[in-house]
């Protein structure tokens, strides 16, 4: 295959709607109703699915009824068909919450979605509303404005904060494609610490975790970036304190994580360490069947990261901290800002590495290949020189390209991931970091 | 070979007079013996109720939105002497998108190729207030307009407007837009001092021209109170012979140009010496220059 010099470049997201709808599809029956043309929920239900064939669900995907507006409405508005989709979906659909998004057209033309939503009241069941046209940002930074409206128009502001419960957010549905399976086994640590926890879009919720979000003493968001703005409005919203920290993956990690938690949430350390020893315990009897194969396969790699801002750092502390690989890039691939940007600097410079790997933000597919062809001594006419070899990329499917440029082996992380499909196995936590492990190693035992 | 089809839009700040002087040239320009039709781009859709005795007409954008299909012979109306009249109509103030709906309609009437088959001479677009958006710059663009003529009073917030248009003109002059035919002075007193100095200024400044000076006339209201164009109504006024002439001076018009709109600052500065100026003259304090050094 020859390298194409006229990059076409292959998107890491979509848009705003994006975002707001693979959430929306995730939530407990939770109906989204896209007020938009036809080209929104099509393309979008197309988009959810490249999270690893992440699916339809309750009335995610293919299922999201929409207004499908046209010229017409274009011209003279189209609250008056939103208004008959309202009605027509109450008619055909069961919920227990409906959530009206916009998209661009009908955010430009300035319909009213509050106004139509309102006039209907009192409707049967709750419907919230939310203007997500997709030009006002990306598929994460909708997640976020998703979960603060959810705050500001669902869930009961309660003055009675339970102590020890707890909201896991920052993890976008089909974006963050592993997100069932990491807040499952975070969740189930932290309720070993004996901590109730709501993640509003994993398969346990039911609307009841929604409801009782707002007696919730912590949201902790599981991303430097996203959901961080989102906490801060609910704890203006809803008084709760908030922590941001990074996803955790294998052990030294996760009981960082758990520690984390535990202290703020104020939890003897009697309960918590002997909790904690037996995970560890546990987590490390199974690495140690595997060192067998470890020892005899030179399985040390150098590894790159292409990840979006909430995993990419994550990946690659696994990488060296835990399974003692040596990362020596980690490319962030969504459009951060620049106070997104010092975030991520801000916590990589936290992180401890043996070697320090490149850390670049760029969203370009050709020019991450270009950055490491131009940096590194092996791609350049240099006769004694060290090399990314063996070479692991841990990416998207797209960096399955990247990946034979440097002879290495590939596992896709990222969205988008479409070699494989994801159904509830996670990176995140204990488990997790088992899982990854089984993954990296299983990659190179696949040849023989 | 077939005629080509002149066509022209007509802008200007709100309420400055472009429907009522696009209708008086309409008209004069049918007495003249050519095929015309006037295309209100305003979803007020009142450009042409002078041309048919004060009435309303049903709009394209109504006809398309009711039936779903659009049949342009059923947008297209007579008014006085022949002249066709459509409006493209829009969406009610503050919902919608009037500029799609202008661009929408405009393209519906050149897709199914009416004026050649009207076989026109004239098609004069009656385009609403500023350039606010893409739509309203429609006329403009590449293939629709090519001569441009702006209504403009000596009024500051006239000339801004004007100035602005001038600007979109310039934006789209190198991808084969409409160009600048002039300025068409309307609401002049005849006895100002300033008045008609301040827009020949201005033109001179952007590199224009002043294709008529139309005088604020009583006759111009009457004529509108019984829902008709002064040339309809008072063929023998004073005012009806200044829209006449207006006629002959765009009939003979060829060549457009690109003009040179001033920057905000120099806009800004040109107005504050007018200002300055009109004071001296009021208080009867006029300064000559020499004075002034
Ligand atoms: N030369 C004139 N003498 C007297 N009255 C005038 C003259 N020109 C315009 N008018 C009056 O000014 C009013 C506004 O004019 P007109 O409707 O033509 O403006 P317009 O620019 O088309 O407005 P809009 O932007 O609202 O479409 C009308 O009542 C019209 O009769
Ligand atoms: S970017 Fe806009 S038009 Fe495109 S899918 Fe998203 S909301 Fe729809
Ligand atoms: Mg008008």
């Amino acid at each position: 295959m020859a390298i194409c010099d006229k990059p076409i470049e292959r998107p890491r997201f979509s848009c705003m709607l994006g975002g707001v709808l693979a959430t929306t599809g995730a939530l407990p029956r939770t109906v989204p109703i896209i007020h938009g043309a036809q080209g929104c929920g099509g393309s979008l239900a197309q988009g959810i699915l490249l999270g690893g064939y992440y699916g339809t669900g309750y009335a995610g995907s293919g299922g999201m009824p929409s207004t499908n507006i046209s010229e017409s409405e274009v011209i003279f508005g189209g609250e008056e068909k939103l208004r008959e989709e309202i009605k027509g979906v109450f008619e055909v659909m069961q919920g227990d919450l409906f959530v009206v998004s916009t998209a661009c057209m009908t955010d430009i033309i300035g319909d009213d979605a509050k106004a139509v939503v309102d006039s209907l009241r009192p409707l049967p069941k709750p419907v919230i509303f939310l203007e997500s046209g997709g030009f006002k940002g990306n598929s994460y930074y909708g997640y976020g404005r998703l979960i603060e409206e959810l705050f500001l128009q669902y869930i009961p502001i309660s003055t009675k904060k339970n102590l020890k419960a707890v909201n896991l957010l920052g993890l976008v549905p089909a974006y963050d494609p592993f997100f069932r399976g990491d807040l499952a086994e975070l969740k189930r640590i932290l309720n070993l610490l004996g901590i109730e926890v709501n993640t509003f879009v994993t398969s346990d919720q039911t609307q009841e975790n929604l409801l009782k979000a707002g007696e919730a003493s912590l949201n902790i968001i599981l991303s430097r970036v996203y959901g961080v703005e989102a906490a801060k409005t609910i704890k203006e919203s809803h008084d709760i304190d908030y922590l941001v920290t990074d996803l955790p993956i294998g052990a030294k990690a996760t009981e960082n994580f758990a520690r984390l938690i535990a202290d703020r949430l104020e939890i003897s350390k009697n309960v918590v360490d002997p909790l904690l020893a037996a995970e560890i315990k546990n987590y490390y009897s199974f690495i140690d069947r595997a060192t067998d194969v470890i020892a005899d396969t030179d399985f040390q790699n150098y590894a790159v990261v292409v990840a979006n801002a909430t995993q990419a750092l994550p990946y690659a502390r696994y990488l060296d901290n835990e399974i003692g690989w040596i990362p020596t890039h980690i490319f962030i691939t969504d459009d951060l800002d620049e106070d997104q940007e010092a975030a991520i600097r801000s916590a990589f410079g936290e992180i401890e590495f043996e070697t320090r790997p490149d850390l670049v933000f760029e969203t370009d597919t050709f020019k991450i290949q270009q950055y490491i062809e131009q940096n590194t001594p092996q791609f350049l006419a240099d006769e004694y020189y060290p090399t990314i070899s063996p070479a692991f990329v841990l990416g998207s499917t797209i960096e399955r390209r990247l990946a034979e440029v440097l002879k290495g082996n590939f596992l896709s992380v990222s969205y988008p991931i479409i070699n494989r499909i994801i159904i509830s196995k996670g990176y995140a936590g204990f488990r997790g970091g088992l899982n990854l492990l089984e993954d990296l190693i299983g990659t190179q035992l696949a040849g023989r | 070979m077939a005629k080509e089809i002149k066509q022209i839009a007509i802008y200007g700040k709100g309420g400055i007079g472009k429907s009522t002087t696009t209708s008086n040239l309409s008209a004069a320009l049918s007495d003249m013996g050519y095929k015309v039709m006037q295309f209100g781009c305003d979803p007020k859709a009142d450009s042409t109720n002078t041309l048919r005795d004060g009435s309303y007409i049903p709009t394209v954008l109504e006809l398309l939105r009711d039936k779903g299909k659009f049949n342009a012979h059923e947008a297209i109306f007579t008014g006085y002497n022949g002249i066709y009249c459509v409006e493209a109509g829009g969406p009610a103030p503050g919902v919608g998108c009037a500029g799609r709906g202008i661009i929408t309609a405009v393209q519906l009437l050149k897709q199914q190729k009416i004026f050649e088959e009207l076989d026109l001479d004239y098609v004069i677009y009656d385009v609403l207030g500023d350039v606010v958006c893409g739509g309203f710059a429609v006329p403009i663009r590449e293939g629709i307009a090519q001569h441009v003529f702006t209504v403009s009073s000596s009024d500051f917030m006239a000339i801004y407007a004007a100035n602005n248009l001038f600007k979109g003109i310039q934006k789209y002059s190198n991808s084969g837009g409409a160009l600048l035919g002039g300025v068409i002075a309307n609401s002049v007193a005849p006895d100002s001092t300033y008045q008609k100095a301040i827009i020949d200024d201005f033109a001179a400044r952007t590199d224009t021209q002043v294709m008529q000076y139309i005088p604020r006339s009583i006759t111009v209201t009457q004529s509108e109170l019984n829902g008709k164009t002064t040339i309809e109504a008072q063929p023998d006024s004073a005012q009806a012979k200044v829209y006449r002439q207006l006629a002959e001076r765009v009939g003979g018009h060829t060549e457009s140009k690109t003009p040179n709109p001033l920057s905000l600052q120099d806009l800004r500065a040109w107005a504050a010496e007018w200002s300055d100026q009109i004071l001296a003259i009021e208080s009867g304090d006029v300064r000559g220059e020499a004075m002034a050094i």
